[in-house]
């Protein structure tokens, strides 16, 4: 029986970038990189980079990091009412940094600095690893997986 | 006699999830393959971080933390190509060898 290796992304993922690919390139055929880039990361990587939290990537009632994290008081609520932040403020701006910066190499555009010249340093990164980005998204359009898994049985 | 009684409206569905159809499980321990490592190590280097609370100048993390910010992505890149690097030749191989054997199959039925 054949399987997939550890941490191998699951063939239906697989199947839905591969979808999703083909139907792009049919109107905008330039954008078949970016499309599959820009869904896999925006939609599945970034969120769990920015709140790792909610996706189950780290345990936020873990006693350990308590004393650590910051409370904030919720807007509109009893003053009694205090939440426990479950990212530090300093890590939290590092992360909704990174998946800027993931973001901008997934869709292969670099930072022009009208908006933020500080993030023009950032764009040697991204000439760097484009590369293996775009092996990494084919990689992930190929459903090789599917025809084993079909050979299978 | 009617009796007017209330019955309260059911509750919404939840809305329609975009990994509703493929196997949560799976992709949640891929997930956790590919970006825990960046966030424990992003976790445990907060405070080495400059970020300027007051936000008077925008960037001004960059400016401080752009070495330590590229390194933690490239930990994830490579991280990235880590679970994909095998993944190529494990296929090819695989398909290669399958190939071989339908081929064999054949030529003995001949």
């Amino acid at each position: 029986m054949l399987t997939p290796p550890t941490g191998e992304p699951h063939s239906e993922l697989r199947e839905a970038l591969t979808h999703a690919k083909v139907l792009v390139s049919e109107l905008y055929p330039q954008m078949r990189q970016a499309v599959v880039g820009c869904f896999i990361f925006l939609r599945f990587f970034c969120p769990a980079i920015v709140s790792p939290h909610t996706a189950g990537i780290i345990d936020c009632t873990s006693s350990e990091r308590a004393s650590e994290l910051p409370l904030i008081v919720a807007a509109n609520s009893h003053p009694l009412v205090v939440l426990v932040a479950p990212v530090p403020n300093q890590a939290m701006s590092a992360l909704v940094l990174l998946s800027k910066l993931f973001q901008a190499l997934a869709s292969g555009v670099e930072f022009d600095g009208t908006k933020e010249e500080h993030m023009l340093r950032l764009n040697p990164f991204i000439q760097k690893n484009q590369l293996v980005v775009r092996i990494y998204l084919d990689n992930l359009t190929v459903c090789v997986v599917v025809l084993v898994e079909w050979l299978n049985g | 006699m009617l009796v007017a009684r209330f019955v309260p409206f059911p509750p919404p569905p939840p809305p329609p999830s975009l990994w509703q159809t493929t196997d949560s499980l799976v992709l949640e321990q891929y997930l956790k393959a590919t970006v825990q490592v960046l966030v424990e190590q992003v976790l445990a280097i907060p405070h080495s971080l400059e970020i300027n609370p007051a936000r008077a100048q925008k960037g001004t993390d960059v400016r401080a933390n752009a070495d330590i910010i590229l390194s933690l992505a490239q930990v994830f890149i490579d991280k990235l190509q880590t679970t994909m690097v095998l993944c190529p030749l494990y296929e090819s191989l695989h398909l290669l060898l399958l190939l071989l054997l339908a081929l064999l199959a054949c030529s003995c039925f001949d």
